[in-house]
């Protein structure tokens, strides 16, 4: 690659959105640290920027001066420290994931923030599979946790957990209608319904927006859930009322996001491509994706809200 | 006893003299008076005249500052440093360093220093190293390092022995002899080494000796009440990869776990290939589930397809997919995507 010799032009590419693989067991924190930590090392490795010169006026003031052009030692790599450093880059996440979940993450560098912050703004739909085991309930709801109670299983069919699937995702839609404050048998729900997937203007209640179970094989079970302003705690909850409704008990043993609005599973990078190359490849790619979902009229959502509220106003 | 008394009186007298000459002094707190600026005769008799006085000499004085940069212009000895490859950012944390290295003439007080290192083995590329490992050095005394290198002689160190336990471990030269006895005695009772095991364990980690003992014990203790190794594979693991006595206990016991009780790995196996436990958990993690996915997992050296532990762990990605799991990174890479 060519563009791989600068280091300096490799930096002002950093800036976009980087879909990452989070592994499980790790913090988000640890996440950039390790991304940065190894982005640097990078970019260190390269063509970094020689010391600046310095003026060196030397001899005796009475007679002609000595004006030399030298190296400063004072930029000098070894004194200053190396060139790139991770305080050097900014980056942040949009949403943030707990310790035990896995999956795409989506980061944002340098200029890539801003967009990262639009995408937050506007409530991107996650999908997530809960790996889910039944018969066996834990203190803090995920399978590492202190073992509570132990139960009988074999009596869950297939039939059973589309029904509960269809009563919680039934619930969930009420709810839609319910933060958005319409009533569902109004024309006002209607006009609503049609622009779209309803997305909630706040971002402290989990909305679930579909939900099904895509594979049953006991004692453990997939399910996925496509989600709004969840978090980590609720996801596992989710699990664990699922089994309370199955009349036995459940405990979460993965929980793994695939998609973040148009960035799915087959983007992310492993832990193990963390690198410039890689990372610079996945930017043009993602920045591509955003830009494609950025002209979308659903995408804004903030805008049609508001002017639902100033249709309201003028009514 | 008069002469004493005398340089006494002499002594006190001057100090009045002194005294006096303050007092005296023109200004007073009520009325300050200006005294003109001595400019030198000449230059005041004719402003337009060309100066004779050379100033090249003076300069303003060096200001306090938080890090080494600021210095490093006007320092000759900061410069032999850099010249030879010493990061001097990263003595700026520690101000009883920089304020060690900055009192040092690179002439007189470094170079005996240098050219001992040089002497006891290092090559001149990883002096600077050496140095950013431990620039205190300096503060030793050259009879100190000289007792401390001869100590290792008569403990039959051969001089690559030395030159490796010194360019492995920098630290090792500020460590006294009596402590240094100590240890090795310490690990010589416990795990009832011979004098040639000493000598291997130490080539192999120098950092362990000067590893606090309180870590050691516990480690130690884990692996003899939790995992359940005995004295002699205890002994054997402290030969072969002595890097289990330096980790995490934590870390240690989840991989050990992992291994015996997921994997199903017995104790003599695992001594027989201890580098498994040095490597970190997703990596056995991960390549163990592919090989169980693909039906390989086949830790039994009596059957065929036998996987040694050793290899597993061993090599990149790309070396694994092709010698072990027999399939190509790109399948590998997408199953790492579908587990957590």
């Amino acid at each position: 690659m060519n563009y791989l010799s600068n280091s300096e032009k490799a930096f002002k590419l950093l800036n976009g959105i980087v879909c990452l693989y989070k592994p499980a067991g790790v913090s988000l924190k640890g996440c950039r640290h390790s991304l940065l930590l190894k982005l640097c090392q990078d970019l260190n490795s390269m063509d970094v920027r020689p010391p600046e010169n310095r003026v060196i006026i030397s001899g005796d003031t009475t007679k002609s001066l000595e004006v030399k052009l030298e190296p400063s030692y004072a930029d000098n790599v070894l004194v200053v420290g190396p060139r790139y450093q991770s305080k050097d880059l900014k980056c942040i996440w949009t949403t943030h994931l707990g310790m035990r979940v896995s999956g795409v993450c989506v980061m944002g560098l340098n200029k890539g923030t801003k967009m990262v912050r639009h995408l937050q703004e506007n409530y991107p739909l996650r999908t997530y599979h809960l790996h889910g085991q039944l018969g066996i309930m834990t203190k803090n709801m995920h399978i590492d946790g202190q073992v509570v109670e132990k139960g009988r299983f074999d009596f869950v069919k297939r039939e059973n957990i589309d029904k509960l699937m269809s009563t919680i995702q039934a619930s969930n839609q009420k709810k839609m209608f319910h933060l958005a404050k319409v009533d569902t048998q109004t024309q006002m729900a209607y006009d609503l319904a049609t622009k779209g997937l309803i997305r909630p203007t706040s971002s402290n209640e989990p909305l679930i927006y579909g939900i099904k179970c895509i594979s049953l094989e006991l004692p453990n079970f997939v399910i996925e859930v496509n989600v709004i302003n969840e978090y980590e705690s609720y996801l596992l909850s989710l699990v664990h009322e699922i089994g309370l409704k199955l009349r036995c008990s459940a405990t979460c043993t993965a929980l793994r996001c695939i998609r973040y609005s148009s960035f799915n599973i087959n983007q992310a990078l492993l832990m193990k491509h963390w690198n410039l190359q890689y990372v610079l490849d996945n930017i043009k790619e993602c920045n591509s994706s955003y830009d494609k979902i950025n002209h979308l009229s659903a995408f804004v959502a903030e805008q049609s809200q508001l002017e639902t509220n100033q249709n309201m106003t003028s009514v | 006893m008069i002469l004493i008394k005398r340089i006494l009186s002499l002594r006190i007298h001057k100090h009045k003299v002194l005294f006096r000459c303050f007092c005296n002094s023109v200004n007073t707190l009520e009325n300050i008076q200006t005294s003109p600026i001595q400019w030198p005769k000449d230059y005041v008799t004719s402003p337009l005249e060309t100066n004779v006085t050379d100033f090249s000499t003076i300069s303003p004085a060096l200001r306090p500052t938080f890090n080494l940069a600021a210095y490093v212009n006007d320092s000759h000895s900061l410069q032999q440093l850099v010249k030879l490859g010493v990061e001097l950012y990263k003595f700026d944390n520690d101000p009883r360093i920089m304020e060690t290295i900055l009192k040092l003439d690179f002439e007189r007080d470094m170079k005996p220093y240098i050219r001992f290192i040089h002497d006891c083995g290092v090559p001149v590329e990883e002096i600077g190293k050496f140095l950013t490992k431990n620039p205190m050095i300096f503060t030793e005394h050259m009879d100190d390092l000289i007792t401390r290198i001869n100590y290792l002689q008569h403990k039959k160190f051969d001089k690559e022995m030395i030159s490796t336990i010194v360019r492995k471990y920098p630290m090792w030269l500020s460590q006294s002899t009596i402590d240094i006895d100590k240890s090795l005695g310490f690990f010589q009772t416990k795990f009832y080494l011979s004098g040639d095991n000493v000598r291997n364990m130490v080539t192999k980690l120098p950092k362990l000796i000067t590893w606090p003992k309180k870590s050691v014990n516990l480690i130690m203790f884990s692996l003899n009440e939790e995992m359940g190794f005995n004295r002699s594979e205890r002994k054997r693991l402290l030969l072969i990869q002595p890097k289990i006595y330096i980790m995490s206990k934590h870390h240690l016991f989840e991989r050990f776990n992992y291994i015996h009780n997921i994997m199903g790995i017995n104790h003599d196996r695992i001594v027989l290939e201890p580098q498994v436990l040095t490597s970190r958990l997703f990596r056995i993690k991960q390549r163990h589930e592919y090989l169980k996915y693909l039906n390989r997992a086949q830790y039994d050296p009596t059957k065929p397809n036998y996987v040694s532990l050793f290899n597993l762990v061993k090599g990149t990605d790309l070396d694994f997919c092709l010698n072990i799991a027999k399939t190509n990174t790109e399948k590998f890479n997408n199953y790492l995507k579908t587990v957590c």
